[in-house]
């Protein structure tokens, strides 16, 4: 049980998608210049995820090994397409926002990747638990980027006005360049952040040592 | 059963479900996509036809360069034959306010979509609306603003519309700004020329 | 006249790459030496105009004609996959010391979003068949420019001293950032 909330964890920091092991970097920097538009990406992505790591974690059985990529990216087309359609019926505005990065969800290596390494091979539940973990963290991740883009942009955060009269919006940060720039930024911070961790655990090891 | 076999067997009937699937979604939201597509296109042309309530579609042949046009003007995009669409704008009585053409520039982006409605006595722009585009947020977005579409309001084919003179370039955005005055230009009097022989032939 | 333009608008003002966030994987992990980068260009650039070419094909005589354009997205990708299976099959029979130049990048072209990306948006605008060729030579091109620009880059980097926190990725995104700025630069040239 442990092991599994282990596993749980691990996409939400140790193991995140975007800021650790730097995949699934197009959708990260194309469609984050909002919060909204960062966190819709990120939920598509971790429905789709979530299904297909069910599913091939319950037919690793079935398929033959020879087969197994083109059968994942069936499977992963499939829910990709069925969100595709779901998204054009009920949230059409923000389908238009996201344009063609709905259907690149199939070429999203997260998902691939999770299946080939985690769904293929440990059971149902554990597959489900280990996607919603690396979906949050996606989540996260996308919603925390699309908000510093939002907010210093075009000073709103999920469309509310938050900025101050006379706040001059740093526009380029909601351009392609500025993607670069502030997940390069964050990447910096977050590497900070790790030290900073990593020596305060070092200083109480030797503090309980001593 | 040998392996390959196996393998074939597998990933047709993984394949065949899928597709089934898939056509079920296709069949169920189908509706309701067309409707919300039909409700964005009713609204463009409202909101470029002041006064109307309510349009109709007319097919009208292509004059000039709408002929070249890539655009949603020709409802199947790719042979000449098909007919141009307009939508002619009606009020409560039923009486034509104008008309609205769609017509395309390429941004900064990609391309812009863009809803032009002509009023039908004056034959001067009654309005414009922005149907699609994938501009910078905060720059180039800035086209859907009212303030930079009412300027093509009451401009006509007799001078062409001129960037810089009559209207003004949004700061930071000269290619989106232009991409719509351009887009809007070019198309004005082929559009307008269409529309009148469709009317006198009904 | 008309493919120029399009060559030119997909090489430069809308690079994929820079631009348009397609291709971003490979981009910031092939890019750490310029000879490598040539040949994940190349290969690229193949794959994207057979794809471009393969897709065009699908559109218009399968799934049109049948009112299957709901499998799209699927045959699209499944297609890739099977061309990249193909060429990866070809040149280990007929041109070995090219594919022994290129062979470890090949699989990674399968889920280059660049290449299904660049099938999509041929389809979603409609493009005719030439213009599809080039639009997906374009894309190639223009793949490779960002590559070999961002690798040319990163080789000098390696000398220089760069503070620790921003070691590795993070430099390499802020230098993509200011290529990209670069490139926008060229916006509104047609």
């Amino acid at each position: 049980m442990n092991k599994m909330i282990k596993d749980f964890l691990r996409g939400l920091w140790d193991e995140h998608p975007t800021f650790r092991i730097m995949i699934g970097m197009c959708p990260t920097l194309a469609v984050t210049t909002s919060a909204i538009n960062g966190m819709g990406m990120a939920i598509a992505t971790t429905f789709v995820l979530i299904c297909s790591s069910l599913l091939i974690s319950m037919l690793k059985k079935v398929i033959p090994g020879g087969v197994r990529i083109p059968a994942y990216i069936i499977v992963i087309a499939t829910f990709v397409t069925t969100v595709d359609y779901l998204m054009q019926a009920y949230t059409p505005d923000l389908h238009e926002a996201l344009g063609v990065f709905i259907p690149l969800i199939v070429v999203n290596c997260i998902i691939l990747g999770r299946a080939e390494a985690y769904a293929s091979k440990m059971p149902v539940i554990w597959s489900a638990f280990d996607a919603l973990g690396m979906g949050l963290g996606f989540t996260w991740g996308l919603t925390l980027i699309g908000s510093i883009r939002e907010l210093l942009g075009s000073g709103t955060i999920f469309g509310f006005s938050v900025a101050p009269d006379g706040f001059t919006p740093f526009a380029i940060l909601t351009s392609p360049p500025g993607a670069f720039i502030t997940l390069g930024v964050l990447l910096a911070l977050m590497n900070i952040i790790s030290d900073k961790i990593a020596q305060r655990t070092r200083a109480n090891q030797q503090k309980t040592a001593s | 059963m040998n392996e390959s076999a196996k393998m074939i067997v597998v990933l047709t009937i993984i394949a065949m479900i899928s597709g089934l699937l898939l056509a079920q979604v296709y069949h169920l939201t189908y509706d309701r996509i067309q409707l919300g597509k039909a409700q964005a296109l009713r609204g463009s042309i409202l909101a470029a036809l002041p006064g109307a309530v309510d349009f109709r579609v007319i097919e009208a042949h292509p004059v000039g360069g709408l002929e070249d046009d890539r655009s949603t003007l020709r409802s199947k995009p790719g042979s000449d034959s098909d007919p141009l669409l307009l939508f002619q704008g009606l009020d409560e009585n039923g009486d034509p306010v104008g008309f609205a053409y769609v017509c395309e520039g390429v941004g900064y982006g990609g391309i812009i979509k863009i809803m032009v409605g002509v009023n039908h006595t004056s034959e001067l722009i009654s309005g414009v609306a922005i149907l699609e585009h994938v501009e910078t947020p905060n720059i180039g977005s800035l086209i859907e603003n009212e303030s930079f579409r009412n300027q093509f309001v009451g401009k006509g084919t007799a001078d062409p519309i001129a960037l810089g003179q009559d209207i003004d370039r949004i700061t930071g955005a000269t290619v989106s700004s232009r991409a719509v005055t351009e887009a809007v230009n070019r198309d004005l009097s082929n559009a307008l020329q269409a529309y009148k022989e469709a009317i006198t032939n009904e | 006249m008309e493919y120029l333009l399009l060559f030119i608008g997909t090489v430069i003002v809308n690079n994929f790459v820079l631009v348009q966030f397609l291709g971003i994987c490979p981009f910031l992990g092939v890019s750490k030496q310029v000879s490598t980068s040539v040949g994940m260009g190349i290969a690229t650039t193949f794959v994207m105009v057979m794809a471009a070419l393969a897709s065009w094909l699908i559109e218009h005589f399968i799934l049109v004609p049948l009112d299957l354009v709901y499998l799209r997205t699927l045959s699209f990708i499944l297609v890739i996959a099977a061309l990249v299976q193909l060429v990866e099959m070809f040149l280990h029979k007929s041109i070995p010391g090219l594919y022994r130049a290129m062979g470890i990048f090949l699989p990674l072209i399968t889920t280059n979003c660049a290449v299904l990306g660049l099938s999509l948006n041929a389809v979603l605008r409609s493009y005719n068949l030439g213009e599809s060729l080039v639009y997906g030579f374009g894309a190639g091109v223009g793949f490779t420019l960002a590559l070999i620009l961002m690798a040319g880059i990163r080789e000098e980097l390696e000398f220089a001293d760069i503070p620790k926190p921003l070691k590795g990725a993070a430099i390499a995104l802020i230098t993509a950032g200011l290529l990209s700025l670069a490139f926008s630069g060229f916006a509104g040239m047609i």
